[in-house]
């Protein structure tokens, strides 16, 4: 495989909130087409780690390079500009409107009608939203309200909201968390066709296998520092588990 | 189908079945037991009285959207009449007076949303400081008495007539249609939508929510003042009491439509039926002869049972 510049690297990242580190010497590199899989206990500063990628909090040292140019996040809608999405466990979602609605939601397409009045094109939304759908093999029905589907159905609008917006990078805080038996399988397979296309995904979440099934790299914290990181066929998940509860093996 | 087609902001008014059929039955029962009820004469005089209650129920539903509420705007409709009035006293043209009196309601309107929105005061507590500061300066501009205009063209805002229909009621509709068109066509009118149905969402999408939110009560304070001109045109007077309480019936007047306090739902057309089935209400009680003591007690019941009923739809379509 040629070698080129990770999507995305971090560089020694930190975060103290006051006295608390909460992070230490984070040295993380993810690429494209690569789901990477966020494991740790509670506390162990995942969700802080995701945080500071997705730009809602700034790192207190350390460096980012995204493509190989640093950035410095300190904004949501800054990082969404980059191309990183962040599709959060409580997935966030219009439940009033539909479908094709909440894939456009906040970055409508408009007509103008009499030359100026800038009018929803509801019907290119839809037509838009229906082949990106396509894309990533969705089935949803696009005039249907959000609040009326599904937990599945929900997470599939969220995840074809990112794709449709070209994210590079996308960051999923525990995507089966909410969702029945039936629907995961569907979610893990959306997730490997996501990376398929070519997008990097962070997963975040605490379900083993999971893990075994859609992630190719593993990346373990254990009380803001690194404890343990591999190819996830190289991994047991004796060994994450163990990372995960008393940290690096070295310490052990 | 009626699921997929119930939430499409503009159809959504078309599928307020409910509130629709309920206006009608209201009007057929009326014009079998009110004597006079049929007439074009007391058509004008329901949408007459409907007008400026339709602009306040404009007010509370776009604030609603967004889940707000907006207990000033019937002080802010008293309090634009006043300043329309002291303007053409002090020898303004009524056109430039009417403009700055609304101009006022804007900011008014405004300086709610602002406090709501980026000083964090709760929508009810604002407007409810706003519903006592707006009374108190229209009772000192006025000096506590009706205040007489003279001005005929601002007059006939409210006693002339259009193509044979009265003033009040094109403007009401020139409004209720400006409205519709960017609640169901715009970006902006369906982020309305969108922060009433989740904030949260609306904010990652990248929504100004704060912005937005401000930008409705300003509306609002607008519509109130447009409702204010009129009560004050009717009359040619401000008075000092205009559109005291009024705040009440308009939101009595969404709920009936439909709209969902808790933000997220509603159409211009539930805000307008529910607007026109107060008024007819109203226009029954007169020709009927009852008792005005009984006319908030039907309007009570008539809440209860729209909102009793809106519960049962929504269960049975679920």
């Amino acid at each position: 495989m040629p070698e080129k510049a990770p999507l995305l690297e971090l560089r020694n990242i930190g975060k103290r909130f006051g006295a608390v580190h909460a992070l230490r010497g984070i040295d993380l590199q993810i690429s494209s087409g690569e789901v990477l899989a966020l494991l740790g206990d509670n506390g162990a500063g995942k969700s802080t780690l995701v945080k500071i990628i997705a730009g809602a909090h700034a790192p207190s040292s350390g460096e980012m390079f995204l493509a190989g140019s640093k950035v410095s996040l300190f904004d949501p809608r800054l990082a969404h500009d980059l191309g990183i999405e962040t599709i959060y466990q409580d997935l966030a979602v219009a439940e009033n409107l539909d479908v094709a609605t909440n894939i456009f939601l906040g970055r409508e397409r408009k007509s103008r009608v009499l030359g100026f009045l800038p009018v929803l094109a509801r019907r290119e939304m839809r037509r838009e939203a229906a082949s990106a759908l396509e894309r990533l093999a969705i089935e949803l029905p696009l005039r249907q309200v959000v609040g009326e589907l599904s937990g599945g159905q929900r997470q599939a609008v969220a995840i074809a909201r990112a794709a449709y917006w070209q994210a590079r990078l996308v960051i999923m805080d525990e995507p089966t968390a909410a969702i029945g038996v039936g629907e995961h399988e569907a979610i893990l397979k959306l997730i490997q066709n996501l990376a398929r296309s070519g997008v990097a995904v962070i997963l975040v979440t605490h379900t083993m296998p999971d893990v075994w099934q859609v992630a190719t790299r593993i990346v373990v914290l254990t009380r803001g520092e690194k404890a343990l990181e591999g190819k996830t066929g190289e991994l047991t998940e004796e060994r994450v588990v163990r990372a995960m509860l008393v940290g690096r093996e070295s310490d052990a | 189908m009626p699921n997929e087609l119930r939430h499409h902001p503009i159809l959504q008014a078309i599928v307020d079945q409910g509130v629709l059929i309920a206006f009608v039955l209201l009007v057929v029962f009326l014009a079998f037991v009110a004597p006079h009820f049929v007439s074009t004469a007391n058509a004008f005089s329901i949408l007459i009285d409907a007008a400026p209650l339709v602009l306040l129920a404009l007010c509370e539903l776009v604030v609603m959207l967004v889940a707000g509420i907006d207990l000033a705007v019937g002080a802010i409709a008293g309090f634009t009449g006043a300043i329309a009035a002291t303007m053409m006293l002090d020898g303004f043209p009524w056109p430039i007076a009417t403009l700055l009196a609304l101009l006022a309601a804007m900011l008014a309107g405004t300086l709610q949303g602002v406090i709501i929105n980026y000083l964090r005061v709760t929508d009810f507590i604002t407007t409810l400081a706003g519903l006592s500061i707006f009374s108190s300066l229209t009772l000192i501009i006025t000096d506590g008495e009706p205040m007489n205009i003279n001005a005929n063209g601002f007059n006939a805002l409210g006693e002339g007539h259009l193509l044979g229909v009265p003033t009040q009621i094109w403007i009401a509709a020139f409004i209720v249609v400006v409205v519709a068109l960017w609640l169901g066509l715009t970006a902006s009118g369906m982020h309305l939508y969108a922060i009433g149905g989740n904030r949260v969402a609306a904010y990652r999408a990248g929504i100004r929510v704060r912005r937005l939110r401000s930008f409705a009560y300003a509306f609002s304070g607008l519509s109130a003042g447009i409702a204010g001109v009129i009560l004050a045109a009717q009359l040619a007077t401000a008075d000092p009491n205009a559109g005291r309480g009024q705040e009440l019936p308009a939101i009595a007047a969404v709920v009936i439509g439909g709209v969902s306090l808790f933000g997220g739902r509603g159409s211009v057309w539930g805000a307008v039926l529910g607007a026109l089935i107060l008024s007819t209400i109203l226009d029954g009680l007169v020709l009927l002869n009852i008792s005005p003591f009984y006319t908030q007690l039907v309007e009570g019941v008539v809440i209860l049972l729209a909102v009793m009923t809106g519960h049962l739809r929504k269960r049975s379509s679920n």
